[in-house]
């Protein structure tokens, strides 16, 4: 049952499992076609009109024996004293004239769904990509996403708007003139179209190929894109290590595969353009022996053939259109899968939530605790299971305490703090927050209560100020100013020509580490929070900067009853903080004050004799 | 004051837009093109081979319709039917050269176009290859790869459908008038004289059409430059809960690149249904003026049905013409944006061939009266007089407040800025003198949170794609002690990095930059706080590390840690842009200056 397989195949295409987002605009859709629909009744009214003024100019002439429908549908409706040439001219010009307005309208509205499709995609992928939980970021860089939000949603533009109307349009002119050529000679008709059939068969073959060029291709260019986005975020490497002509050698060869790839689509989709114009030619040449013969053996008169061969010459265009909007239908089928696959992807972070038993009373005295947390990143399914980044992790927090987290690189304090705001979900192992487990606390709700600052200190491209409140975009400017005095930046930025205004660059470049690190830090200490995680937040800040940092926090009033835990190396500040936990390879070793790790743990003696001696050592030296 | 700076209002307002360059400084279209000269020229022969196979198919195709009416006036009206397959055979003919002709220049145009793109695109990433960190600072990457990627196409578009399709149109049009004239004179002026008003329509439609898809190219490439931002810095975004607030601000952008869109469409369907339009009213004026002919027996029925077909003729590719017309139009807008990307000029002339042997430098660095501003206009600049001599081999740490100078003086010594004043000598020979790529080949910056690519971490150390050279490697990875960060890695140095390195904590791939600085054996080391992320226990193995270094090369450190500064051979103080104090670290100290202020903060700070 191949037809079956086929049409399965047909109607299994991406856009009728979003059908939905094209039925948003169905009114639009609607008023467009039906304009659509009588401008082509126009364009096949006025070859009549022709017909008609010539009748008029001589209806003596041996060549006039046909008056023409519009004089006839005259003659009927007793309009027989309108039958001059004047009334024709002015009938053109109405018809014309309507048609230029209704032309205009039925594009607004076609090509105008298409823009509001494009607005509305766009608007649903990023809805849906905020919803998303990190790891799916780690996943998709960038560049990839961008490619889909851009050029794949310009595709499903061009089909929804352009395609659609080009579609449509073809359809209507045929089915208005058909009746026409069928009234002049049915044979001619069904040999003219005989061959139609096939190159439908032929068409859809070749624009199957099309659509796996046109993957191969979108493949590469995204490939360009990533590494451009990469190569250039990464310039200051590639030049102070002289590697440019390599790395131009590998834009290249990206470039090369992309000129591969281009020219298979290529050849594909002249192919199918070709196949319209083929169609018509061929047609034309049966008209010519089939319609030369029917007015040869008498069955046809000359002036209905050379009407037929107008007809035909009106059908040429759209027709060709034809193949330029099912080429756009397979290049859409790509777009869509290619879109599909970011606005299904889930799980998104709220149905990683649990939506299971709710604990009513929650015990503020509780504070921050995990139980027994195992945890490995995840990996795609059918790969190697990652080892995990923390083994049975067992500790408790609670209120007004400031923990510190210490052991060497890579024993999993970061992982440890991504978990406790729900950056990545856990397995094994709960987390309480307040007695209450994480699992059942809504993501918005927890990320209030818990605030974490990440190692790297992203800024975005906004002023100092903006990105400084990003967590608590309407707070007040003495706040602002006060955050910013305790995280040590403040006067950093008073000193920038436009102050709290200064615009930061892409990702903060016009600040140095330091000052990067300090608005990231008062970015985290403006959100109100229970939970104050910091990792390694004072990694390129000078440390007399970092001293003066800690006592500022230490006099806040609003620390007295916050948990916080941070992960540092530095060792300098370790004796002020509460207790410590010391960790090596995901596992806590041991927990307790400075003195008292000092005292018992050789790894932490280890770590922190290290920085001693080497300080000491130098002294002496001196 | 007030709630002034709240971040509620959309940041991308006020994003640079240099790269957009307003109406008023447009080139003129003509010059667009000239500039892309000189990346067609190397394919010239392509595009000239298939605009010359325009000319055997115009004739086939305008020889279509001869052949018709030769059939409809011989054999169709004397009844021979065998004459009538004859012409049938010849029209076939004509199909199968017009085809396989037509077949062959659609594949060479558009191939051809690929490889004029293929030019640009690897061309201006080589020209990007050469601009300075301060260009990079200045114009957002999104909006760069935005130009290396949609508006590349877009010349593509304009190429395949536009350019070439245009130019066969213009053969139609011309060909056209050509059988007019031949046909009637009289007639043919006077149905040409529609074109001077379809021109000027076209001409209005343009300029409307034009601001709007400028104005649609600056709103996608701020949508594109907030996208590409917020997806890299996504964890914040989560973190601060801004969910809400950036789909607010996403939804802003997008609906103001619909409303621009929707401006388009209207100029794109006015244009349209404007020439359809123009089309009937040729039709009426050729029926008007022709049927007053024809009654004053001045013209036939025959000659009049021919003139309709050829004002359809014409006016076929003048529409299409006008559809592409958008196609170019969008194609210019790119060419101008790309453009500008190529009239940014190095700020450092780059070496244009890099020789596979340098000489090696002894590491001998002089600052000579250096003075230097980002900006070049700044009243106060980032560094001052600043003279120093390093001697090879010698290990410098410099030290001062964040925003002194420090970072600067490490990217003048390798040329990412060039001094406005002084000199800076390698081995007694100015940096200018020396060519570029040798003199970086000498000098290895590690900046802080510097950049590692998502590649293998093999090709992260040796930053090359060809073998890795063993013994180096080896040496690299002992000294610098990766080796237990790439023992923790599932595929060891084949692990290919996530974006940025994420999957490495910051300890581990600071571990990664040292083995990539120490593969490359340089003879001076500039470590920017690159020390800083790294643990006790890491950074101690890396000082280990740092002082095999330091014997083989001259090593240049920003330095907060107090080992390091104290471990160095000579210690510069930089205030306030300037050298305060140098000496070494007992020197200093005795001299009771700022620099002992200084040691004793650090002092406390680190005994706790």
């Amino acid at each position: 049952m191949q037809w079956k397989l086929w049409i399965q195949d047909r109607f299994s295409h991406p856009i009728f499992k979003n059908a939905g987002l094209l039925g948003l605009y169905k009114r639009e859709f609607a008023w467009g076609f039906i304009a659509l629909a009588a401008t082509n009744a126009m364009t096949v009214i006025i070859p009549l009109l022709v017909q008609a003024a010539i009748y008029l100019m001589d209806p003596t002439a041996p060549e006039n024996k046909d008056p023409g429908l519009f004089l006839k549908v005259l003659d009927q409706l007793d309009l027989g004293a309108y039958k001059t040439l004047d009334t024709v001219f002015w009938t053109i010009f109405a018809t014309a004239l309507i048609n230029l307005v209704v032309r205009v309208a039925s594009r607004q509205f076609l090509l105008g769904v298409g823009r509001k499709i494009e607005y509305e995609v766009r608007n649903r992928m990023y809805n849906h990509l905020l919803k998303l939980p990190v790891q799916f970021f780690s996943k998709y860089p960038p560049g990839e996403l961008m490619s889909r939000m851009t050029n794949d949603v310009q595709i499903i533009r061009t089909l929804s708007g352009g395609a659609f109307m080009l579609l449509f349009n073809t359809v209507s002119i045929y089915l208005f003139s058909i009746p026409m050529m069928l009234m002049l000679s049915w044979k001619l008709t069904l040999v003219t179209f005989m061959l139609y059939p096939l190159s439908v068969w032929l068409m859809s073959k070749i624009s199957d190929r099309v659509k796996t060029a046109y993957y191969a291709v979108q493949a590469v260019l995204g490939d360009i894109s990533n590494q451009a986005q990469e190569n250039l975020n990464g310039m200051m490497v590639i030049q102070s290590y002289a590697k440019e002509p390599l790395e131009a050698k590998r834009f290249e060869d990206l470039s090369n595969r992309y000129l591969d790839r281009m020219g298979d689509l290529i050849r594909q989709r002249v192919w199918l353009f070709l196949m319209m114009a083929v169609l018509t030619g061929v047609s034309m040449l049966l008209i010519l022996g089939e319609g030369g013969r029917e007015v040869i053996w008498g069955e046809l008169g000359l002036g209905g053939f050379v009407a037929f061969t107008l007809y035909l010459e009106r059908l040429s265009w759209p027709t060709m259109a034809l193949g330029w909007a099912v080429s756009t239908f397979q290049q859409s089928a790509a777009a869509f899968e290619r879109l599909d696959e970011i606005l299904s992807a889930g799980p998104t972070e709220a149905e990683m939530t649990s939506t299971g038993p709710t604990q009513a009373n929650t015990d503020p005295s509780q504070g921050l605790s995990l139980k027994q947390v195992t945890f490995a990143y995840p990996v795609e399914p059918g790969t190697e299971a990652n080892l995990p980044a923390l083994k049975d992790i067992t500790l408790a927090i609670s209120p007004g305490t400031t923990v510190g987290l210490v052991g060497p690189v890579g024993c999993g304090k970061t992982t440890l703090l991504k978990l406790i705001p729900k950056l990545y979900s856990l397995e094994t192992g709960h987390i309480f927050l307040d007695g209450q487990d994480i699992r059942h606390i809504a993501i918005e709700d927890l990320r209030r209560r818990v605030v974490l600052m990440p190692q790297q200190s992203f800024l975005f491209s906004a002023t100092v100020g903006q990105n400084i409140a990003y967590g608590e975009p309407n707070t007040s400017m003495e706040k602002l100013a006060d955050t910013a005095t305790v995280a040590g930046v403040h006067q950093d930025i008073e000193g920038f020509a436009n102050g709290y205004n200064t615009i930061v660059g892409e990702r903060g470049l016009t600040l140095s580490g330091g000052q990067r690190q300090r608005s990231a830090l008062a970015r985290t200490l403006l959100v109100e929070s229970e939970v104050l995680l910091l990792d390694d937040p004072f990694s390129n800040v000078d440390s007399g900067v970092e001293q003066r940092i800690i006592e500022g926090l230490a006099a806040r009033k609003t620390f007295a009853d916050k948990i916080t835990l941070m992960a540092t190396h530095r060792f300098s500040i370790l004796p002020s903080l509460d207790w410590l936990v010391l960790m090596d390879e995901g596992k806590i070793i041991a927990t307790g004050t400075h003195t008292e790790l000092l005292a018992s743990q050789p790894l932490y003696q280890q770590l922190y004799e290290k920085q001693q001696t080497q300080s000491e050592e130098q002294e002496t030296a001196s | 004051m007030s709630t002034g700076h709240t971040a509620s209002v959309s940041s991308l307002d006020t994003l640079p837009v240099d790269l957009d360059k307003t109406l008023s400084t447009r080139w003129k279209d003509i010059t667009l093109l000239k500039r892309l000269w000189p990346f067609i020229k190397p394919h010239w022969k392509g595009l000239a081979y298939s605009l010359g196979l325009m000319i055997p198919i115009s004739l086939s195709s305008l020889a279509q319709p001869f052949v018709v009416r030769a059939a409809i006036d011989g054999p169709i009206t004397n009844g021979n039917f065998g004459g009538l397959l004859q012409y049938c055979a010849l029209f076939l003919g004509l199909l199968v050269v017009m085809y396989t002709l037509r077949y062959h220049q659609l594949v060479v145009s558009q191939l051809t176009g690929q490889r004029i793109i293929y030019e640009i695109r690897t061309h201006l990433y080589a020209h990007l290859q050469n601009l300075s960190p301060r260009f990079y600072q200045q114009h957002p990457i999104g909006k760069i790869v935005t130009r290396l990627t949609n508006d590349v196409e877009n010349l593509s578009e304009m190429f395949a459908s536009g350019g070439i399709a245009i130019v066969s149109d213009v053969a139609l049009i011309m060909g056209a008038v050509v059988g007019m004239f031949l046909m009637n004179v009289q007639m043919a002026l006077i149905t040409l004289v529609v074109l001077p008003v379809v021109a000027m329509v076209i001409e209005f439609f343009r300029r409307k059409s034009r601001k709007t898809y400028d104005e649609s190219r600056v709103r996608v490439a701020k949508l594109n430059a907030f996208l590409n931002e917020n997806f890299s810095g996504i964890e914040v975004v989560k973190l601060m809960r801004r969910e809400e607030i950036n789909y607010q601000d996403f939804e802003r952008l997008n609906h103001t690149n619909l409303k621009v869109g929707l401006h388009s469409v209207f100029y794109d369907s006015s244009l349209t249904a404007s020439i359809e339009f123009l089309l009937n009213l040729t039709i009426l004026w050729i029926l008007w003026t022709g049927g007053q002919l024809l009654l004053a027996g001045a013209m036939t029925f025959g000659l009049l049905v021919a003139f309709f077909q050829y004002a359809q003729m014409m006016f076929e590719p003048i529409e299409d013409v006008s559809d592409k017309y958008t196609i170019i139009q969008s194609g210019l807008a790119s060419v101008d944006k790309l453009m500008d990307l190529f009239d940014a000029v190095p700020e450092i002339p780059p070496t244009l061939e890099i020789a596979a042997q340098y000489p090696v430098a002894k590491g001998d660095i002089v600052f000579d009266q250096v003075t230097f501003a980002y900006l070049k206009d700044a009243e106060e600049p980032i560094l001052k007089n600043v003279s120093f001599h390093v001697t090879p081999g010698q290990t410098v740490a410099i030290v001062g407040a964040s925003g002194a100078g420090k970072s600067t003086l490490m990217k003048l010594l390798c040329r990412f800025y060039d001094v406005q004043d002084g000199q800076v000598l390698l081995d007694g020979k100015n940096i200018m003198q020396w060519e570029l790529a040798d003199l970086r080949r000498n000098i290895v910056v590690i900046q802080q949170d510097d950049f590692l690519f998502s590649r293998s971490v093999l090709e992260n150390i040796t930053l090359d794609t060809g073998e890795a050279d063993t013994s180096k490697l080896e040496i690299a990875l002992d000294q610098s002690n990766a080796r237990t960060v790439i023992d923790r890695l599932p595929d060891g140095l084949e692990t290919v990095l996530e974006e940025r390195g994420k999957n490495l904590s910051g300890g581990e791939k600071q571990l990664i930059l040292f083995a990539r600085a120490i593969y490359h054996q340089p003879a001076v080391l500039v470590l920017d706080e690159a020390t800083s992320a790294v643990d006790p226990q890491t950074e101690r193995l890396i000082q280990a590390a740092m002082a095999n270094l330091s014997q083989q090369c001259t090593t240049l450190v920003v330095a907060h840690r107090l080992s390091t500064i104290e471990a160095a051979d000579q210690i510069l103080v930089i205030e306030g842009g300037q050298l305060v104090e140098q000496g070494t670290h007992a020197e200093l100290l005795a001299k009771q200056g700022i620099y002992s202020g200084y040691y004793e903060r650090y002092q406390t700070q680190e005994e706790g």
